[in-house]
Formats: structure tokens, sequence, C-alpha cells
């Protein structure tokens, strides 16, 4: 009697014990050190931590990165914290890209190097075939308005202005949605290519400037991937004078034709008799080293320790706009990478270290197209069997001052003072229910609005196709969402840091619970 | 060296068994392994040398790197964001300014860009048709002799003229400038020496002068005249032919008058003044709080300068791993240990990183015209210079030096006599450390460092260095030539002396002599 109550004591005073030391950790997770962290990984001399900078702000937020590591006392997952990410990087070389008009024997009437192709392959590419001049390349519903009546696109280079008669006649913008309509068309059609050309009446340019500067930027991918799944069209986009030298042999200007729809209310498509087409896009590849910052807590159970879990946040963002104006992307993603590096130190504090091992990775060209996070998926510090769960933290610092409405749009749902997006596959009920009751124990109010529409769009996508439960963060979309107004005045360091406690209590539970969690509804790729 | 260590280490044994709680509490803070990982990125080649107008702004970052550290141990910013402003601007001359000789008729007799501007007016300025007056040599000159006119004078003294010396006596020229200038003429024309045919001494003057410099934004002495280094030529074109000076100053150097003579109708336009553009320059100043409700009105300053060198012209970097980057670090560590403490000192501590030392100790400059902390607030300032490296063969380049580097156990410690008990206090913890004061470097090394600012305000300095090694201001200054055992020391001194200092009752400070 007397020995099993001193057993309870004993067990008691270690249980206390325990809870002391997890709120000593839990606690040295504070706005303070957030901040201090933030400000440095924010500033404008990190340059928007991109690839190509002037400076190379995203290599020293590397090693401000590694060092802190190194101070906290984590050991390496690499050498030197960095693993190395041979990335690809692919320009279209403007001397031999070209769109050509030839005539039926050959002879070229007609070339522009004013071209650029969306989204199709980083190799070299040439395009020949015969032209259809197609109008807007529209098809209305209501009125029946439809320019490829009557007329095939099989293996054409379909060719059409941008926007519609109605948004002609209301004056209205280009809009993205309506153009890609028309790309399922061209696919549906069979067409080999889909030239863009802008509409005259068109009055703003500056959309297809930006569209020109996204194509061809130089497009990121890992070395050696293979090509990402092709689409079965290519997609161009050329200049009005273009446009004008294509639909030459109906003895009229783009402008004219525009009009005689405009007023006939009726498409004026034909295939061009005279002039094939012959493009040429080749594109310049070169190497780009990136680097994710691995580091690792051992696990302190002599058989556990080979299993792990992963923290990740993407520590890259979007770089400068010119003019000197920098996207400092506090919350995109500074806010998890310094989160991060406090929930390393809670876990360091921790006298006796969580049973499984635990794995800090930030990873870079989340941007880009979760390029980090892929490459780690694929050389992973423990295998992606042995790794339980992935918590990926990606803008976890702002929060409006109530909880949006439940049917509010997914761009205008930035989070409540109280709530907080986890974004999950839900693979493992019992990782949920843990997530559920730490939520409870914070007061945190979760919310699985956005796994549908998000479950593909940051890092942990590549931990989820690998059969790993995860958990992405997020404290919502805001107006500030990749501007260069994402700045550091705008964070709730509070709610940043309720996000990491509740991070770190998640994490502790499970690589420290006996059993591995149960994955019960494995992902169905 | 094997043995001094290990003498060291036992040392370092039993002063471990003999300290108080508050010391261990901090002196466990302090730790190679910290001092290794914030020197590794402070004098990384990203920075690319700490200095202002690389393409990188190392500077800058070094700055944040060290505010986010401050603010991550808690410690109170003293400015905003830890930053102060220091009004630093960077003058550059104009190649648009020119000196012209023009008659009566206003027709130009002689115009060149070939000047030096000794000393610059506020504003830029535009002169025109100023009658001219020689002086000689510039002794014995009337205030009404000069008034409203440029006075032309040559360089030297009637002596060096005559044994034809065209050296440039600095001290001699300096101080006939600052007499001339305080007559208030319209302008001083300082004339080059006719003996130099080759314009040697312009030359490199004018080259020297030429230089982009850097300084606090602060009115010049001596008011709103223009001082120009000019050559014979041109008073040859005001007199009217060649050598005509030359004469003239013949005539001069034979007699003992002053030879004011008036030049007839010509007179001199003259376009001066200087491209000032100010530079973003900051100190990084973090403060901890003092305990005690009357003695946290005064503080305690612990200071290194965070810039270096920049790059040189093949783009190698001077990372300067021990100038300054161990005493930036160092400093940082002993913040560290400072907030570590659960009893707060009773007095304030100032933590200070200053910036433009290499371009002649202008952060410090600023910062003691606009303290935190009044100077006769300020009981000590710590300064740290250099304090990672230990004696090499290869430094031995340094044997003439008062300042050579020292062995393991070495420290320069050099004060002034403000207080000199803070020296006592230093020596009484050099010993428990089994570290060997130096404390006979000559008094010019009062000047050499940023303490000097300190010191000129009558406050009681403390400069820890190890001294001049083979690498310095060379681009060997880098972080596998450290000794962080060493800096270790060092920061442990800094944290227990000032310790001490913070925590004295009562501190009597020496007035000043003047």
């Amino acid at each position: 009697m007397i020995k099993t109550r001193l057993m309870l004591v004993a067990l008691l005073v270690y249980i206390s014990g325990s809870v002391v030391a997890q709120k000593e950790a839990l606690e040295s997770i504070c706005e303070n050190d957030l901040r201090a962290h933030l400000e440095f990984i924010a500033s404008d001399l990190m340059q928007g931590r991109d690839f190509y900078t002037e400076t190379p702000g995203l290599e020293m937020t590397a090693e401000y990165l590694k060092g802190q590591c190194r101070r906290i006392g984590l050991e390496p997952g690499f050498e030197d914290y960095f693993q190395e990410v041979e990335l690809t990087s692919s320009e279209p070389d403007w001397d031999q890209t070209w769109f050509q008009l030839r005539s039926r024997d050959g002879e070229v009437v007609y070339q522009t190097k004013d071209i650029f192709s969306l989204g199709g392959a980083t190799e070299n590419d040439t395009i020949t075939g015969d032209i259809l001049f197609a109008g807007y390349g529209w098809y209305n519903n209501d009125t029946k308005y439809n320019d490829t009546e009557g007329l095939s696109l099989k293996d054409k280079i379909v060719v059409v202005m941008t926007r519609t008669p109605e948004m002609v006649k209301d004056g209205k913008e280009l809009a993205m949605n309506v153009e890609s309509l028309k790309m399922q068309k061209a696919v549906l059609g069979g067409a080999k290519a889909l030239l863009f050309v802008p509409d005259p009446l068109n009055p703003d340019t500056g959309f297809l400037d930006d569209i020109k500067k996204y194509a061809t930027g130089g497009m990121l991918q890992l070395k050696g991937t293979k090509e990402r799944r092709r689409m079965p069209l290519k997609i161009l986009f050329g200049t009005t004078e273009l446009g004008d030298q294509i639909v030459k042999e109906s003895g009229k200007t783009l402008t004219v034709i525009q009009q005689e729809i405009g007023e006939s209310g009726s498409p004026k498509s034909f295939d061009v008799e005279n002039t094939k087409a012959n493009v040429q896009l080749i594109r310049n590849v070169s190497t780009v080293e990136g680097k994710n910052v691995v580091a690792v807590i051992k696990g302190s159970d002599p058989v556990l320790k080979n299993e792990c879990i992963v923290y990740t946040a993407h520590y890259d963002h979007l770089g400068t706009a010119g003019e000197g104006e920098v996207y400092n992307g506090a919350d995109d993603n500074g806010t998890g990478t310094v989160a991060l590096l406090e929930i390393a130190e809670a876990f360091q504090q921790m006298k006796k270290k969580p049973k499984r091992s635990i794995v800090f990775a930030w990873v870079t060209g989340e941007e880009k197209g979760l390029l980090g996070s892929n490459y780690y998926s694929q050389y992973p510090v423990f295998s992606m069997e042995n790794t339980l769960a992935d918590i990926n933290l990606d803008m976890v610092g702002r929060s409006a001052e109530v909880e949006p409405a439940p049917e509010a749009a997914v761009e205008k749902s930035l989070a409540g003072p109280n709530g907080l997006y986890i974004v999950s596959g839900k693979q493992s009920s019992e990782l949920m229910e843990i997530s559920n009751d730490i939520c409870r124990e914070l007061d945190l109010i979760p919310s699985d609005k956005l796994s549908e529409a998000f479950l593909t769009r940051s890092d942990y996508y590549h931990f989820y196709k690998n059969g790993v439960p995860v958990l992405g963060l997020s404290t919502g979309l805001h107006d500030d969402y990749h501007k260069v107004s994402d700045e550091v005045e705008k964070i709730d360091y509070t709610k940043m840091k309720r996000v990491a406690q509740y991070s770190f209590l998640v994490g502790e539970k499970v690589a420290n619970q006996k059993k591995r969690i149960v994955v019960d509804k494995p992902a169905v790729e | 060296m094997g043995i001094a260590k290990t003498i060291s280490t036992i040392f370092g044994v039993f002063f471990f068994v003999l300290i108080t709680n508050a010391q261990k509490e901090g002196l466990e803070k302090i730790d190679t392994f910290d001092l290794k990982t914030h020197l590794t990125f402070i004098a990384s080649d990203e920075l690319q040398g700490r200095r202002f107008g690389t393409e990188v702004d190392g500077l800058g970052i070094a700055a944040d790197y060290i505010a986010a550290n401050a603010r991550r141990l808690g410690l109170k910013p003293g400015f905003p964001d830890y930053f102060q402003q220091v009004d630093l601007v960077s003058t550059k001359t104009d190649a648009s300014n020119f000196i012209e000789v023009v008659n009566e008729k206003g027709n130009s007799l002689y115009k060149s860009d070939l000047l030096v501007e000794m000393h610059h007016p506020e504003e830029p300025q535009l002169l025109k048709n100023i009658p001219v007056v020689l002086a000689g040599f510039g002794d014995n000159i009337n205030r009404k002799d000069v008034k409203e006119k440029a006075v032309v004078v040559s360089v030297g003294s009637k002596e060096s003229y005559n044994e034809s010396s065209s050296r440039w006596n600095n001290r001699l020229e300096r101080a006939k400038m600052d007499s001339l200038i305080a007559l208030k003429p319209a302008l001083v024309l300082v004339v080059s020496s006719v003996a130099d045919k080759q314009d040697k001494a312009f030359k490199q003057i004018k080259s020297w002068y030429g230089r982009e410099r850097f300084g606090l934004a602060k009115p010049e002495n001596g008011g709103n005249v223009a001082i120009l280094l000019v050559l014979p030529e041109l008073v040859d074109a005001l007199l009217g032919g060649n050598n005509e000076y030359e004469k003239y100053l013949n005539e001069t150097a034979g007699t003992d008058k002053p030879g004011v003579r008036e030049v007839d109708g010509n007179t001199v336009n003259v376009k001066d003044g200087r491209l000032q553009i100010p530079v973003d320059a900051k100190n990084v100043v973090a403060i901890l709080e003092g305990s005690d409700p009357e003695l946290k009105n005064e503080c305690v300053v612990f200071m290194a300068h965070y810039d270096h060198l920049g790059m040189d012209e093949n783009g190698e970097v001077y990372n300067g791993a021990d100038d300054n980057g161990s005493g930036t670090v160092t400093i940082m560590e002993v913040a560290e240990a400072f907030a570590a403490l659960h009893k707060k000192p009773k007095r304030s501590i100032v933590f200070l990183w200053v910036t433009g030392e290499e371009l002649g100790l202008l952060g410090s400059e600023y910062y003691t015209s606009n303290p935190v902390f009044p100077p006769e607030k300020t009981v000590a300032c710590f300064n740290l210079d250099m304090v990672g490296r230990v004696f090499e063969d290869r430094d031995t380049v340094w044997n003439r030096s008062a300042k050579r580097v020292k062995d393991f156990d070495g420290l320069f410690t050099l004060s002034n006599n403000v207080w000199p008990e803070l020296q006592d206090i230093n020596q009484k913890f050099c010993k428990k450390l089994g570290l060997e004061p130096d404390t006979t470097l000559p008094p010019p090394f009062l000047r050499s460092s940023d303490h000097y600012h300190f010191h000129k305000n009558n406050i009681p300095i403390l400069n820890y260095a190890t001294g001049y090694h083979a690498d310095y201001h060379k681009i060997g200054d880098e972080v596998d030539k450290i000794n962080f055992e060493k800096m270790k020391r060092v920061a442990e001194l800094c944290f227990l002396v000032g310790l001490e200092v913070a925590n004295k009752p009562h501190i009597k400070i020496n007035t000043p002599d003047q």
C-alpha cells in the first residue's frame, strides 16, 4: 500500500515534472523573438528572397537560418545544414525566337521576333502549319455567336484576338478566365497552336506585359525531373502588327475586321490561303543552385528515433518589383520561416527530447513551383515511410478583426483573431483528433475550408502525395498577398505565437507517443 | 602556448570555485560556439566587408543582424528599432569648379580647374570680379588690407623660399590658413611652390583631397571663406607675364616687409563648393536597464565598431574577422551574459555598436554628441577593437610597434586617468582569469579608436585589444585565423569588470584638468 502510494507520488512528480518542462518549452516561443527574426528576414536588404535579385538575399537568408540553427544547437540534416537543390532555368533566346509567314513556295514574306510562348516546352520547339484566323475564337451560348462555325481547327495554328465581342462593346478589360475558355476550345478542336494578338481596341496592354514577364522571366524546375505534363496545345502571344500581317490577304486590317464584327454581330473568320506559319522558339537552359536548410533533433528512443516528423516552411519569396520596390513577404512566408526557428528552439530546450526525431526543413523555390519540398521528398533525411507527419507553415501571421463569414470567398478568407486554417488530406483521423484537441487547448478555431482548393498549392503537397499525413497551417489570404505591401507592420505576433505553439504541441505529441499514429484513410493518387 | 593554455585552464578551475552566483549565471552564457557562429556570419564574404557603398549593403545587414540578436535577448532599444541614425555625409569634389582671371573689360586671361579646395564654404558659390591682393608668405597681414579681396599667399616661409625648398609643411600651412581665414577676406588663394617645377606637391595634395571623404554633417570651422590651392601660373596671369610671381616673391623674401601689393585691373572669378550626399549610417544601441532606482540613471557602455574596409579593386573582400568582427560579436556575447542575470546590475548598461570607425571614428563621435545617458552619467566605456588574435611568427612584422599582437595570456588594457580605480578592478579580474594586462601603450593610442571620443568627454575608458598582426587591414584577416578561446576570455573579462563597475555603490570621477 505504502509502496503503491509512493509510486503514485513518484508518478505524479514525474508527470508534473514533464508538464512543467513542456510548459517551459512552450513559453519559450514568444512574440519578441518572432519579431526579432522576422525583422531581419523581411527587411529590404534581403531583396525579397528570390533567385536572380541584384544582391543575393535568398542566400543571405539561408546563411542566417544556418547561423540560428547552429546557435540553437540543432544537428545539421545535411553537411553544414545545406541540402543543395539543383535547378535548371530556362529563358527564351531572343535572337533565335521568331514567327515567320511563308508563302506557299517557302519564301519568307514576314518575320517578327516579338513573340513568346506561355506554359510551353522548356526545350527548343518549332511549329509549322496552316493558319486559321478565328476572330475572337469565341462562342456565346446565348446569342450563338460562334467564331469557328463550320471551320476545322485540326492541326492548325489558330489566330485569335483578345477579349470577346461583348467585352469590346461594354469596354471591359481583358480577363484571363475568358481567354482560357478559348484555349479549351482550341484544344478540343485539335489545334496545333493558339496565337493571341491584342485586339486593336484593347485599352489595357499592361496585362499582356505581365504575362510576358511571367512567361519569359526564367522558369525554374528541378534538374533531371521529367517534363511537366505537356499542354496539348502551344500558347503563343504576338502583336497586333503580326495579326495585321496574317489577315493581309483579306485586304483588311485587324481594326477593320474588328469593326465589321462589331457592326454586323457575325463572325469574320477565314482560313489563310497564301501563307503558312513557321514558328521557332529556342530556349537557353542553365543550372541554378538552390538550397534547403535542414536541421535535426535526434529522438531519445533507441528504436523510434529512426522515425520522424517534419516541419516545413518555404523561405523564398518574390524578389523585387523594379523601381527599388521589394516584395518583403513578411507574411509569405517570413512568418512560417521564423516560426520554425522558435519551434526548433522550444524542442531544443526540452531536457528529455521526444522519442522520435524532429526534422526542420526550410525549403526553397516554393514560389517557383514547390521545388525545394519536391526535392526534399525525393532525398529526405528519414525516408517518407518513416516520416509520420509533415507540419507545414505558410503564411501564419495575419488576423482579421473578426472571423470571416462562412460563405466568404477564398480570396477574402483571412482568419480572425482565433481562426486557423488547417489544410489536410485527413489521411489520419488520429492526427486530426490530436490537432483538434490542441486547438481547443489553445482556443484556436480550426477551419478546413481551404483544404480542397489548396491541397496541391504549398509544400505539404509533396509529402501528401508520398502518403505522409499533412497539416498545412495558414491564417488565410489577404489583400497584401503577393504585393509589396506584405510588410512586417501588419503582422499579428500573438497569432503567430499561438500557431507556433500549436505546431509545437501537435508535433511533440506525435513524436512522443508510444504508438505510431494510424493512417486510416491513405491518400488516393 | 601549450603550457600557457594548461596553466590558464588550471587557473580557470580555481577561479570557477571562487566566483559568485551572479557571475556564474552570466559566464555560463559566454561560449566559443556562439562567438564563432556570430562571427562566421558577420565576417562572411556575403557582407562584402561591411562598408558604405558596396553592391550588397553588408554594413546594413550586419546592423540588422546585431539588432535582431539584441531584440531576441530582450534588450531595450536605445533608439527606435535599435538604430541611431548618424548624420553622415559623403563629400566629393565638384568637377565643374574653376578659377578664372579676367581683365577690366571682362575678357578671360586664364581659366583652369587646377585647384584644390583646402577649405569649403558652407554652400557652393560663384564669386565674380573679386579684386586681388598679394600678401607674400602671409605674415603680418592686416584685416583692412584684405577686406573683400582675394588674398594671395605663397606656401612656405621666407626662410624655406630662400632655401628653394618645396616641401609641404602641413603644420605651417594650417596655421597660416587659420590666421588668414580669421581676417575674413573674400577668398584665400594659396600658391604652390614656384621651386616645384613639376608641381609634385600640388598633384599629391590634389589627389588626396580629390578622394571621396566621409564626415558628420556639421558646419566646418572657419566660416564661409574658401581656401584654394592654386598654381603659380595663375598669379603670372594676374600680373600679366611669365615668372612675374617669382620676381615678386624674390623681392618680398629679400626684405622684412610683408609685401602687400594690390593687383591693378585684373580680377578673379571663382566657382567652388563641394558635392555632399547624405549616407544612411547607423549605430546599433541596446540597453539593459539598471535595477537600482537611483543608479539606473548612470550607465556603463560596452562598445565595438562593426564597420570595416569593404572590398579591393579586384573584388576581394576585406572580411575584417578580427577588425572588428571580433569586438562586435564579443559585445553580443557580453550582452547575452548580462541579459541572463536574474538580478540585473544597479547601473544601466548600454551596448553600442558604432559605424564609421574606419572612416574616422564617426559613429562614436556622433554617439557622444547625442548619447542615451549624458557623459557625466557614464561611469565607464569599454571599447573592444580587435580582440581575437594570438601571436604567430608572421606577426613579427609588427616588432617595432608597441602594440604587436600578444600571446595567449597577454592583453592590451589601455585606460585614461579619469577614474584610476577602473584599471585596478581590471587588473584584479585579469589576474583571476590568468590574463596578463599590458597597460604601457603610450598616449597616442588614446586617439587611435572609438574610445577617443569618450576620453575627450572625460569619461573613464578601458580599451581591450589583442594587438596588430600580419593580416591587419589585409584580405587575410579571416575567421579561420581567430582564436575563439582568447575571445571568450576577453568576453569574460568584460563581463566581470563591467558587472563590478555597474554594481559599485559610489564612483568618484576626477574633474577635468582644464
